[in-house]
């Protein structure tokens, strides 16, 4: 009997969050339709899906597999300079340069997952402080280091026009694919495998947990969506440079908004995602001071992970039992 | 000749590389955790320096003595009401909580001191040294001598006295620690002090040689600290020494050689060779032969 509302309950919960991602989806697609010119809405929108297709792309492997990565922006900003380079000098569509700048950045992480993820310890966390400071450098030096023009170093990348209304539709279908994905992943035996390793790495190979592979893949899977959004951002924004791409303030965010949100939940990323930009959208306008902001985060930083390790997710998670349900699955332990 | 003024060049650097990160070894080592935080200690400590400068007109190498007790007590802090509260938690709780401490220190200080570039010159900073056909700054030298006397002071302390002998046991086994009736409370508390001093008097030498903001050159000093502990192992405290050496060898090579952008690409590079060749770094590869 219990096992059958057990059932029951699970399968509405699952039911429940694809509805929920949908109808959030359906709201943001249809801005453009309703009022052709809110261009500030569809900008606010833009950055709000932006920030949380990076935010549960890094929870993937930061959050799921307790992997952190302090580099990925190295990941975005491939993203955006293979789509970019690909729109300008190719004329590929950036509908389907985005793709394959999600397999390009997918493959360069499983070059860096490969050595670093099978050593226990914290070399991962190390290697990608390195990633992302290299890949910055590379992607400021390429044209003098190859002798080819390509990412025009710090001058940027200027890319011809394109239409930003279908940038929005694709970047709702991005976060759709997103959100299914680490949904996907949270519920099923793969997810339970990177868990398992988070918790307790020596147990989960005991029972047979292809420790390595599965962070391998996971990682490949994050890189492969934090490219789109750098994509998405090209497409959009039609000028790239490496600083705003590479640059360190990136990863800090891609680190800040999951754990913020709430470490290793499915919906916690997005809060962090929504708190993110809306705090970087007001309090520039707000205080001149621009180091205002991640001096705030910092100290967010440390007090959620002092006091509340499922940031906001934990702290709405206690209000109700289905609140509970949805946020915190299997009792809030991840 | 030059390769020769290069390696002389590298080796000096390395003085102040190696401070830096025996700081960084010596934490991980006893308490198995990156101090992510400790590119903020330096870039305080450097701040600290340079207000001494400019009120007292104190010399950077004189700095050090205070700014290094100075900065035990801030380590002390930090391990006390932080990161103590973490530390039977995953590792990822406290590479999270000090990267939060990190960001504090380093938005902390642009928010109220501002992000403009300073730099500390002390009279004797244009001099420099013939030894042969050899030129050498005369601020290189002293810097790389006060970090010699550093770790040969840190390294005694650490052979010969009860606590230093117990900080390296700890290292080694935290339960055989309990049952010998160490207070492993108390000395992770002065290993994380003492981590912190060392990268407050490095951050103290840095301010002689190189001019700084409250990100630079710590954020790329930071990246060169965590390939010299991977390549001298991450436990062996003298194995940093010589990768310290390494490092700053290679870098200069590259630049006299190649091109200067690369410069910071070396250490990333090294990195990811150490990490896939020899895991252990210098040390277990040295241990593996003589095994």
């Amino acid at each position: 009997m219990t096992s059958v509302v057990q059932r029951f309950s699970k399968r509405t919960l699952v039911i429940g969050q694809i509805t929920l991602v949908l109808v959030v989806a359906i709201a943001i697609a249809l801005i453009p339709i309703v009022d052709e010119r809110s261009f500030n809405l569809q900008r606010i929108t833009f950055f709000l899906l932006w920030y949380a297709i990076l935010a549960s792309s890094w929870n993937m492997i930061g959050g799921y597999a307790g992997q952190i990565s302090f580099g990925h922006a190295a990941f975005l900003g491939m993203g955006a300079y293979a789509t970019g380079i690909l729109w300008s000098q190719l004329k590929w569509d950036p509908l389907v340069s985005i793709p394959v700048a999600g397999l390009v950045a997918a493959l360069y992480a499983v070059m860096v997952g490969v050595p670093t993820l099978r050593l226990r310890g914290p070399y991962f966390a190390i290697a990608t402080i390195g990633v992302g400071e290299a890949t910055r450098l590379l992607a400021v030096n390429f044209d003098d280091i190859f002798g080819v023009t390509l990412t025009h170093g710090v001058t940027g990348l200027a890319l011809p026009n394109y239409d930003p209304v279908t940038v929005h539709y694709a970047t709702v279908l991005v976060f759709v694919l997103v959100m299914l994905t680490t949904m996907w992943i949270r519920a099923g035996r793969f997810g339970l495998g990177l868990f398992a390793i988070n918790m307790d790495r020596d147990a989960a190979e005991t029972a047979g947990v292809p420790t390595a592979r599965l962070q391998v893949v996971a990682l490949a899977i994050s890189a492969f969506f934090a490219a789109s959004a750098g994509g998405l951002y090209a497409a959009r924004q039609q000028f790239l440079d490496p600083a705003s791409m590479f640059g360190f303030d990136k990863s800090i965010a891609l680190v800040l908004m999951p754990v913020v949100g709430g470490l290793g939940t499915v919906w916690g990323p997005v809060f962090g995602a929504v708190l993110y930009s809306t705090v970087q959208d007001q309090i520039s306008s707000l205080v001149r001071n621009p180091y205002l902001p991640a001096l705030i985060y910092g100290v967010l930083l440390v007090v959620i992970v002092i006091f509340e390790p499922l940031g906001i997710a934990g702290l709405l998670g206690r209000g109700t039992k289905y609140a509970r349900a949805l946020l915190m699955p299997k009792d809030g332990e991840p | 000749m030059r390769l020769i003024e290069a390696l002389i060049s590298a080796l000096m650097v390395a003085g102040l590389y190696a401070t830096m990160s025996y700081g960084l070894a010596l934490i991980y080592g006893v308490m198995k955790i990156i101090n992510l935080a400790n590119a903020g200690s330096m870039m305080l400590a450097s701040f600290t320096t340079f207000f001494l400068w400019v009120t007292f007109g104190l010399d950077p190498l004189a700095a050090v003595v205070i700014v290094a007790p100075l900065f035990f007590v801030v380590g002390a802090l930090i391990e006390v009401f932080l990161v103590r509260r973490v530390a039977d938690e995953k590792p990822v709780t406290s590479l999270l909580l000090l990267f939060g401490v990190l960001l504090v220190m380093q938005a902390g200080a642009s928010f109220f001191l501002g992000g403009d570039v300073r730099s500390v010159r002390p009279v004797y900073i244009q001099e420099v040294i013939h030894i042969g056909d050899v030129t050498l700054a005369y601020n290189r030298i002293v810097v790389f001598v006060a970090g010699v006397l550093i770790l040969v002071a840190l390294e005694l302390f650490l052979r010969s006295t009860y606590l230093g002998r117990a900080i390296r046991a700890l290292a080694q086994d935290r339960d055989a620690c309990r049952l010998a009736g160490i207070d492993v409370r108390r000395v992770s508390m002065i290993a994380f002090g003492l981590g912190t001093a060392l990268a407050g008097a490095a951050g103290a030498l840095l301010t002689a040689v190189f001019p700084f903001d409250p990100s630079n050159p710590y954020g790329v000093l930071q990246l060169k600290s965590f390939t010299i502990i991977v390549l001298g192992g991450l436990e062996s405290i003298p194995g940093v020494a010589g990768a310290a050496f390494v490092l700053a060898a290679a870098e200069n090579l590259t630049v006299t050689l190649s091109k200067p952008q690369l410069e910071n690409l070396v250490s990333f590079v090294l990195l990811v060779v150490v990490l896939v060749a020899m895991p252990g770094g210098i040390a277990s590869l040295i241990r593996r032969r003589l095994a």
